[in-house]
């Protein structure tokens, strides 16, 4: 079984693969939390990128859920990975997998042309170290 | 910003311009490539290497230097869903170059297009 490290993507066979990315993290927002000292600039009330004369636009999480104070919000630690903040960086696990029979109907066109490819790279999870993530790929029977 | 892979921090919006190759709209906010190219994906522009930044780089606002993106008025959707994000990638790196939120949600259908306006990616100066 092939492990192949290119770039910062791990091929693990054919069928696994693990990739460093943000944490994935959870909290209610504040401004403390909105302050780009802690989150990324787009995580914020108001977004200051719509055309002149036109009023900013509401800012959302990584879920596409709009931001508001004391309300939760998901958010990727985009901020702590360069701010080199321990536990921000992760190892995300993937597995191509078949498409479910709804997964192959969400990319069906409205003439009825299934998908040439239906296959998915799925997430498995992410993990606190590399080692962890080919860990956790190898018992799933890498 | 929004996020920017260090590879642009560290080698300069020139790098970005000459690598990236394609867009992507995605159902979530992508953490890697794999996520904006393939699990949260809902359809895509390839432009082919160079070409997702036409314009030269020029003055940013309130400073600094930007690249704009090609406006899309023909991306391929490939999943029935609600478009969230945008994320720009090199595919021969496997790279995700850059992530954002769209300017507003889009219900998009499967074997139809999407359209994107231009987009400012922006390297601030000292201060912002």
């Amino acid at each position: 079984m092939k492990i192949l490290s290119e770039e910062n993507i791990t091929h693990v066979g054919d069928k696994f693969r693990i990739e460093p990315g943000p944490r994935v993290l959870k909290a209610v927002a504040t401004p403390e939390l909105l302050d780009n000292s802690q989150t990324a600039l787009h995580y914020a009330l108001e977004i200051n990128d719509t055309p002149e004369g036109e009023d900013p636009r509401p800012g959302v999480d990584a879920l596409g859920e709009t931001i508001e104070l004391g309300k939760e919000m998901t958010y990727l630690d985009w901020t702590g990975v360069q701010q080199g903040r321990e536990g921000s960086l992760v190892f995300y696990a993937y597995e191509l997998d078949d498409m479910t029979k709804a997964e192959i109907k969400a990319r069906t066109s409205e003439e009825g042309v299934e998908p040439e490819d239906q296959t998915i790279w799925r997430e498995l999870g992410f993990y606190e170290t590399h080692d962890d993530a080919l860990s956790a790929v190898l018992a799933k029977g890498a | 910003m929004a996020f920017l892979n260090d590879n642009t921090l560290d080698n300069g919006l020139s790098a970005l311009k000459a690598a990236a190759d394609r867009v992507y709209i995605n159902s979530s906010e992508p953490a890697t490539y794999t996520a904006a190219s393939s699990t949260v994906a809902l359809g895509s522009k390839n432009w082919g290497a160079g070409n997702v930044f036409p314009a030269a780089i020029a003055a940013g606002s309130p400073s600094g230097r930007k690249l704009v993106t090609a406006a899309i008025t023909d991306g391929a959707v490939s999943g029935t869903g609600t478009a969230t994000h945008f994320s720009i990638v090199t595919s021969g790196s496997s790279r995700l170059e850059y992530a954002n939120s769209l300017s507003s949600s889009q219900g998009v259908t499967s074997g139809n297009t999407f359209s994107l306006t231009a987009a400012d990616i922006r390297l601030p100066n000292f201060g912002g």
